[in-house]
């Protein structure tokens, strides 16, 4: 019974970092009406910039997130500029497509580059606290990991707030709901579309630096990230950062109580069973604005 | 502008929605102005002003779109069918506030099926039929041509 409640906490925690994961997907995904399958690489990406000014600068990871998000966001804005614009420029049914082949391109670009330039092996940043833990009754609590989550928290928090109080946030909203309507209504759309992109790539950055700070990094982890993120992402259903979040949680514990109870290979058949499931008998998603 | 369907951001509220009205920068300085004059035009608005979009009657959601266009603090107002799936009463109401803004100054520009209201508004109305232009005037004048009568208003106003 412990060991089950352990698992369910740690289950948690981790899907604390999914529901953050998967904020910045479905940011992109809402807004830009595109699918960044290089998501899980920008996460990556995020991780090693966490890795390095730890390990070259010694900056503790947490503060490092005030040097990886600011970074993402701009690396965000470069994609964006770069490639990501030229595929909103399709034809909606078309940039789903469009946006395939550059997401899978950019991400097995940014695998390779990730390789060269840092080899292939694991990384994860070992702070002087990283080994303490909280014990409460029968069930421990890793001090990093529940920081980790609380971070995640406060981002989503930040993400709903900006969404729903600035200016531009609630141009973003527009332009998700009705594009053509935005672009009467006087709003840049493209404007929206970049910052929204950005802040999503944002987002990833932060995930990713949670990630190598309460588990680790390698440049094949996008993949795994991507397909993590996406399931969250159809469980939710578009249009709710919170609801996001709590989906999060959710495959974090269900993927935790599969584990204990079938055994460790199938932490991640659930994900795909959930996936399924949703898609079949909700495919708005558990709080999904319906159309 | 305010197009056919009205093209609300459903799921914001009405305050939202009049606020993205006036986005771009020279209608931001002044959407204080603006918004008391929508309120000022559309009481009910002002009341649900907190509400979801979608939750409003067609009416009222009209009266948003209407809004909407307004807080842009145009010269010239554009609507495509704004009586389309509205309760009567409340396009009396939406067409008593368009008297009102072009009073005001803001131009009218009013494409309309309703034709005997939209007759009854207009200083300048054009018939349109398969795309060309059947019949020019005043409004009144309009509404008193037989061909008009005849084809929009009904046997009874053509006999009489």
């Amino acid at each position: 019974m412990t060991l089950l409640a352990q698992q369910i906490l740690l289950g948690l925690l981790l899907g604390g970092l999914y529901g953050l994961a998967a904020a910045g997907l479905s940011l992109v995904f809402g807004v830009l009406r595109v699918l960044n399958v290089a998501h899980g690489e920008l996460i990556m990406l995020g991780g090693y910039g966490a890795f390095w000014l730890f390990a070259l600068l010694g900056l503790d990871p947490f503060a490092s997130l005030l040097v990886v998000i600011p970074g993402s966001l701009l690396l965000g804005a470069v994609l964006y500029l770069g490639l990501f614009g030229f595929v909103v420029r399709a034809a909606e049914e078309t940039r789903i497509k469009n946006s395939l082949l550059v997401g899978f391109g950019l991400a097995l670009s940014l695998h390779a580059l990730a390789v060269r330039l840092w080899t292939a092996d694991d990384r994860s940043i070992t702070t002087d606290y990283g080994g303490a833990v909280i014990t409460l009754g029968n069930l421990t609590i890793p001090v990093i990991r529940l920081l980790s989550l609380l971070v995640a928290l406060a981002l989503i928090v930040g993400l709903h707030l900006l969404l729903a109080r600035w200016r531009w946030g609630k141009a973003i909203r527009a332009a998700a709901e009705d594009w053509q309507a935005a672009l009467l209504s006087g709003i840049d759309v493209r404007r929206a579309y970049l910052l929204a992109f950005a802040i999503g790539t944002a987002l990833a950055g932060a995930a990713g630096t949670l990630v190598s700070v309460g588990y680790s990094v390698s440049p094949s982890i996008g993949l795994e990230w991507t397909f993590k993120a996406l399931i969250v992402v159809v469980l939710a259903g578009l249009g709710s950062m919170l609801g996001t979040f709590v989906a999060g949680l959710f495959v974090g514990v269900a993927e935790a109580v599969s584990a204990a109870t079938f055994g460790g290979p199938y932490r991640e058949v659930v994900g795909l069973v959930i996936f399924l499931v949703v898609l079949v008998l909700r495919p708005q998603g558990l709080f999904g604005r319906t159309r | 502008m305010v197009p056919e369907g009205r093209r609300l951001f459903g799921g914001m509220s009405v305050e939202d929605n009049l606020e993205l009205g006036a986005f771009c920068p020279r209608a931001r300085a002044t959407r204080r102005q603006s918004l008391d004059l929508v309120f000022g035009l559309f009481p009910d608005l002002h009341a649900r002003r907190r509400q979801t979009v979608r939750a409003l009657s067609g009416g009222q959601q009209q009266m948003v779109a209407v809004g909407r266009a307004l807080m842009a603090s145009p010269r010239l107002l554009m609507l495509d069918e704004p009586s389309l799936g509205i309760a009567p009463q409340l396009v009396r109401a939406i067409l008593d506030a368009l008297v009102e803004i072009n009073r005001a100054g803001v131009a009218i520009f009013l494409v309309e099926q309703n034709v005997r209201a939209a007759l009854g508004l207009a200083h300048r109305a054009y018939i349109l039929e398969g795309g060309r232009v059947a019949g020019e005037g005043s409004g009144a004048a309009l509404l008193e041509d037989a061909h008009v009568r005849r084809a929009y208003l009904g046997p009874l106003a053509a006999g009489r």
